[in-house]
């Protein structure tokens, strides 16, 4: 600007910045400078603009993720005692024996104590509200991380809490929604652990690790009981007033008995048992409880990355949407940082359904396998890959990505679907009835038991 | 007098008590400090969304922001037993906040990314965003075109200096004062005043609002 009125007087001047007298001074020049009088127009439209730019949300699972983090942290930061410190350097040795002395008993008797102490589950995260009705004070108190949990205590959740609960090396737990959940029996003092839960009413989420072989875990609903030996399930429990239990189950099998009949439940099954009545036969989980039950796959602490497609006929149509991709993975990582922060793009692009976004991160994804190779995650990758490919509308590449996991995995335990989604885009995208009844073939002939290959045997 | 002063201090106690009477930044720094979790709650409750959006307003990503808006939390948690500055929660929170989306951006500038940033234009190409924002709302499409505005805006922000961000975005994002801002950057309100008008200069520049003389 050439004038007596510069560009930082303008801006002081939007923000009522100045005295009245060089406010007059500007207001008097504006009156008979244009380029000013413009200049000042299109400040303040910027001005305005950037003040109405939009206040973007957390995601939802934020708060989740922050307690986690920082639960995380603190453990890790815990402060360490160190022996010297016990030494006592100046007191007389006589005294320091017998303080020895008094200490070994106390630490052999304390670490025992410590040792079952440790063992009792321990309340991990508490997202919203809940309390917790302690059986030895007994009191109500507010329920809050790390509190140790013994038999007879008792949560109780409003609605949209979430609830974390670990057991160490057994199981992970989480209590939804609004819930009156107590620990009728633990006993945590041998390898094998026994814990009953009684469900008065709530959702309950179970994942046990594989060091849960051995131990058992019962559960008490008004209107059945179940016996859960190392496996992934849900079980949502309606209010006192119905009592009604619906259980589905993610991995392994549950034993579900009520008025004298058991039913067992296997993974991607769910039973329901009405109060007073006999559990259902065992049916497959619809797409909203299938949907429910994936959250199993944010518990605990298995290292691993899940292609999360269900067992029922439909996967094939899961895959393509594409399926959500989860990592899971315990200290030290095994699954690059990279890879990470790619999958977190994915999700939210599928998320928003933003497909620029998705060809980016593609491409990332593609380089990212060929610079760290792992035989585990690969044919998972690979499999997403093409799922992604046929999303985004390349259709050739998608059936190349199955192919390949066909070809290269003949034996990992989605291949059958890979080969069944090549048939089904071969039809029904790429209109190639030669290509397609060719994959049906090939699928018949390599897969023939395989839940994939059932509708073209029929 | 003193049992006027016992009265006053019973009521707000008792108010407190109630969550009738919410207490300053300072206090529940303060309590947090002496171990309280629920105080510490809701400083974060309060905070988190203004820090998401200041991180992800400086670094354009708005995964990462989440990110490192949860350590700037986890710090903050850490770090309470330093906090000894009477009235500055807030701009310690930002200036942590700041400190780590500098660093996250200094980082990644280390390593050659594909950017799947265009080139700065409006929609139309010839159309200046001076008219896109002085034709806002007259359209049928004004959401897109909000969200146009806002995505042009932000590419602009993310070409700008940090200094010349983070003043833009405290003061006419986030709508804090010369004084706070001051009190979150460390420098005198003067400085605020004259930087902020730099980069309303620059990102008016950068975005062509300005007809130059």
């Amino acid at each position: 600007m050439t004038c007596k009125v510069n560009f930082k007087d303008l801006s002081r001047y939007i923000d009522g910045a100045q005295d009245m007298r060089q406010k007059e001074r500007i207001e008097s020049h504006l009156k008979i400078c244009p380029d000013c009088a413009k200049a000042l127009e299109g400040l303040s439209l910027l001005k305005q603009s950037l003040s109405e730019m939009p206040v973007v949300k957390e995601s939802q699972d934020f708060d989740f993720a922050f307690n986690q983090k920082l639960n995380e942290r603190l453990q890790k930061e815990a402060p360490v005692w160190q022996i010297k410190d016990i030494f006592m350097p100046r007191v007389p040795i006589l005294v320091r024996v017998a303080a020895l002395l008094i200490l070994s008993i106390s630490v052999t008797l304390g670490s025992y104590n410590y040792y079952i102490y440790n063992q009792l589950p321990f309340v991990e995260t508490v997202s919203g509200n809940a309390r917790l009705y302690k059986a030895d004070s007994p009191n109500w108190i507010a329920l809050a991380p790390n509190a140790r949990l013994k038999e007879n205590d008792r949560i109780e959740s409003a609605q949209g809490t979430i609830i974390n609960i670990i057991s160490r090396g057994k199981y992970a737990a989480r209590i939804k929604e609004a819930s009156d959940i107590k620990i009728a029996k633990l006993d945590a003092r041998h390898k094998n652990h026994f814990t009953e839960f009684d469900i008065k009413y709530g959702k309950l989420l179970v994942n046990t690790k594989e060091t849960f072989k051995g131990s058992t875990m019962a559960l008490k609903s008004p209107s059945c009981q179940a016996k859960v030996v190392g496996t992934a399930f849900a079980i949502d429990v309606d209010k006192p007033s119905s009592g009604n239990t619906w259980l589905g189950v993610l991995e392994g099998r549950v034993r579900v008995t009520s008025q004298g009949e058991d039913v067992y439940v296997d993974a991607g099954q769910k039973t329901e048992v009405k109060f007073g009545n006999v559990p259902d036969m065992p049916t497959l989980l619809s797409d909203d409880e299938w949907n429910f039950i994936q959250e199993l796959y944010q518990l605990g602490e298995k290292p691993q990355v899940v292609l999360l497609v269900s067992t029922g006929e439909t996967r094939v149509d899961e895959l393509l949407k594409p399926a959500p991709l989860y990592i899971l993975d315990a200290s030290p990582r095994t699954i690059p940082r990279e890879l990470e922060a790619i999958i977190n793009i994915i999700n939210k692009a599928i998320e928003r359904n933003d497909i620029e976004t998705h060809k980016f991160a593609i491409e990332r994804f593609q380089a990212l396998i060929q610079k760290h190779p792992n035989p585990k995650y690969n044919p998972q990758f690979i499999m997403f890959i093409g799922s992604y490919y046929y999303y985004i509308g390349d259709y050739e590449k998608a059936v190349e990505s199955f192919d390949r996991v066909v070809s290269e995995y003949p034996d990992y335990v989605l291949s059958s679907l890979a080969q069944r989604a090549v048939a089904e885009i071969c039809k029904n995208n790429l209109k190639d009835k030669n290509r397609a009844d060719e994959a049906v073939k090939k699928l018949l002939q390599k897969y023939p038991d395989s839940v994939d290959s059932k509708k073209f045997m029929e | 007098m003193e049992f006027l002063t016992l009265f006053c201090v019973l009521l707000i106690g008792s108010l407190k008590a109630k969550g009738l009477f919410s207490s300053s930044d300072d206090e529940l720094a303060l309590e947090a400090k002496n171990g309280s979790r629920a105080a510490f709650d809701k400083l974060y409750d309060k905070y988190k969304r203004p820090i998401i959006n200041y991180i992800y307003r400086y670094i354009g990503d708005l995964s990462h922001a989440e990110e490192l808006a949860q350590e700037a939390f986890i710090r903050v948690y850490t770090n309470i037993d330093r906090y000894i500055e009477k009235g500055k929660f807030s701009s310690w929170v930002y200036t942590i906040a700041g400190n780590l989306a500098k660093n996250f951006l200094r980082d990644k500038s280390r390593f050659t990314e594909i950017s799947i940033d265009k080139e700065i234009q409006g929609p139309e190409g010839e159309v200046s965003l001076l008219d896109l924002i002085a034709d806002k709302g007259r359209t049928p499409q004004e959401e897109t075109q909000k969200e146009e505005i806002d995505k042009i805006i932000q590419q602009g922000i993310n070409k700008l200096k940090p200094k010349h961000k983070e003043v833009i975005i405290l003061c006419d994002i986030q709508g804090l004062s010369y004084e706070e801002a001051a009190k979150v950057l460390k420098c005198p309100s003067a400085t605020v005043g004259s930087r902020l008008s730099r980069a309303r200069e620059y990102l008016a520049g950068i975005l062509k609002v300005l007809n130059k003389k």
